[in-house]
């Protein structure tokens, strides 16, 4: 049976503005809008680097070349992250007795872990671009525009929200060509290491 | 690597001709960041790759679509179809953005050649440099164009398909008979992207053409 989750758009007080999210009703929409503003569906070609009031992780170590090799293993393991937790909320939803608690959670949870690493990867591309080379400069740009295209399935998840017209079958697919989008994120990182001035 | 790394004291001619080789050999990944030099026209075969990997998954996008519209959604060819899309999205992450990237790259490269360009004292060859500079940026313009234009067709494509799949999960479609007209419209889509595909690949084999020229004239 197909199960599709509808979400009513009223907001959660009469009174205005708070929002819960213990009411899957109410709060699923102010996550997704939450979501849209932070995941950006236009793909951008320019690296804009840390946005103004995001915080710079702390990742100093003895030199420059230390800073850049913690910045990319950050990364990486931010990556494995997003790409596991892609594939959980893909098996979840694949259980019929999937609920629309469930994936209010994991969809939180999948869209803090993905904000997470764009944050990590700004460190580690704003640090490449203080090397001055164009290899450095053009792999950050590519790996930030691979980003923003594993990011538009979020503004499609999130569009299907909007229409009441979400079911866990549409989650299970897009879940899992999420997942397997971040591996082949993470191939390409590995792959760019050198290009960011890492020698491992 | 790397061509940037080059003094402005470097004779114009070779600089020019390194710097066009830059862009064209973007991309490259070597063991280490400094060590090794790109290969001359390495970027267009990597970009060649990406071209004929996206050509590929779409081509078989297509094909899905096509076989869907004539099965009536049967249930073989409805997996077929989610397996292209799948796999279409994949493929997507690393070829939308490493087309992307070496647009925005390709042009640094010219940035920076027109820097040097700037440098050069020697009149004479800093014509002849100006004039490769020319054909060359020449040739990265068309490929640059060519790769907007797909990028301009196949998110909506992408989209389109995505939206298409998930109506199929609907209940209002259970058992009701897929909608011709607007299969064949995802399949034009899809045959649109193909064809701005091939015009990408067209401009890479002009550009290769004229990188070769370019080196067989240089002494």
């Amino acid at each position: 049976m197909t199960r599709i989750f509808r979400f009513n758009a009223k907001p959660a007080s009469r009174r205005g503005t708070i929002v819960s999210f213990r009411s899957t009703r109410r709060g699923l929409p102010a996550a997704l809008i939450l979501a849209l503003l932070i995941v950006a569906p236009a793909a951008q070609t320019q690296y804009p680097g840390i946005p103004p009031g995001y915080p710079q992780p702390a990742l100093t170590g003895p030199t420059f070349g230390a800073n850049l090799r913690n910045a990319a293993n950050a990364t990486k393991t931010q990556a494995a992250i997003v790409r596991r937790g892609a594939g959980d909320w893909s098996r979840r939803a694949n259980s019929g007795g999937y609920s629309a608690a469930q994936l209010q959670q994991d969809f939180a949870n999948v869209q803090f872990q993905f904000q997470a690493l764009r944050e990590q990867f700004n460190v580690l591309g704003n640090l490449a671009l203080q090397l001055g080379r164009p290899r450095a400069n053009n792999a950050v740009a590519e790996l930030d525009s691979g980003l923003n295209t594993i990011g538009e399935l979020f503004t499609f998840l999130q569009n299907q929200y909007n229409a009441g017209t979400l079911d866990r079958h549409t989650v299970v697919r897009t879940c899992s060509a999420f997942a397997d989008g971040m591996r082949v994120w993470e191939q390409e990182l590995r792959k760019n290491t050198a290009r960011l001035g890492l020698a491992y | 690597m790397n061509s940037f790394n080059l003094t402005r004291k470097a004779v114009a001619s070779p600089l020019v001709l390194s710097l066009a080789l830059g862009w064209l050999a973007g991309g490259c990944v070597s063991p280490s960041a400094d060590s090794s030099a790109p290969k001359p026209g390495q970027g267009i075969a990597e970009y060649r790759e990406v071209t004929r990997e996206a050509r590929g998954r779409v081509a078989a996008m297509v094909d899905a679509v096509e076989a869907l519209a004539q099965s009536s959604g049967s249930s073989s060819k409805l997996s077929g179809f989610d397996r292209a899309l799948h796999q279409l999205e994949v493929t997507s992450v690393k070829t939308r953005a490493r087309a992307d990237a070496i647009i925005v790259r390709g042009q640094a490269y010219f940035d920076e050649w027109k820097e040097n360009l700037a440098a050069t004292t020697n009149q004479a060859t800093a014509r002849a440099a100006t004039e490769r500079y020319g054909r060359m940026l020449e040739q990265f313009e068309r490929v640059r164009e060519c790769s907007k234009e797909v990028r301009e067709k196949f998110r909506p494509f992408m989209a389109k398909l995505r939206e298409f799949r998930a109506r199929l999960d609907q209940p209002a479609a259970a058992g009701a008979e897929l909608s011709r007209p607007e299969l064949e419209t995802l399949a034009a889509s899809g045959r649109s992207v193909l064809t701005r595909l091939d015009a990408v690949s067209t401009a890479l084999n002009e550009a290769q053409a004229a990188l070769q020229a370019t080196l067989a004239r240089t002494p």
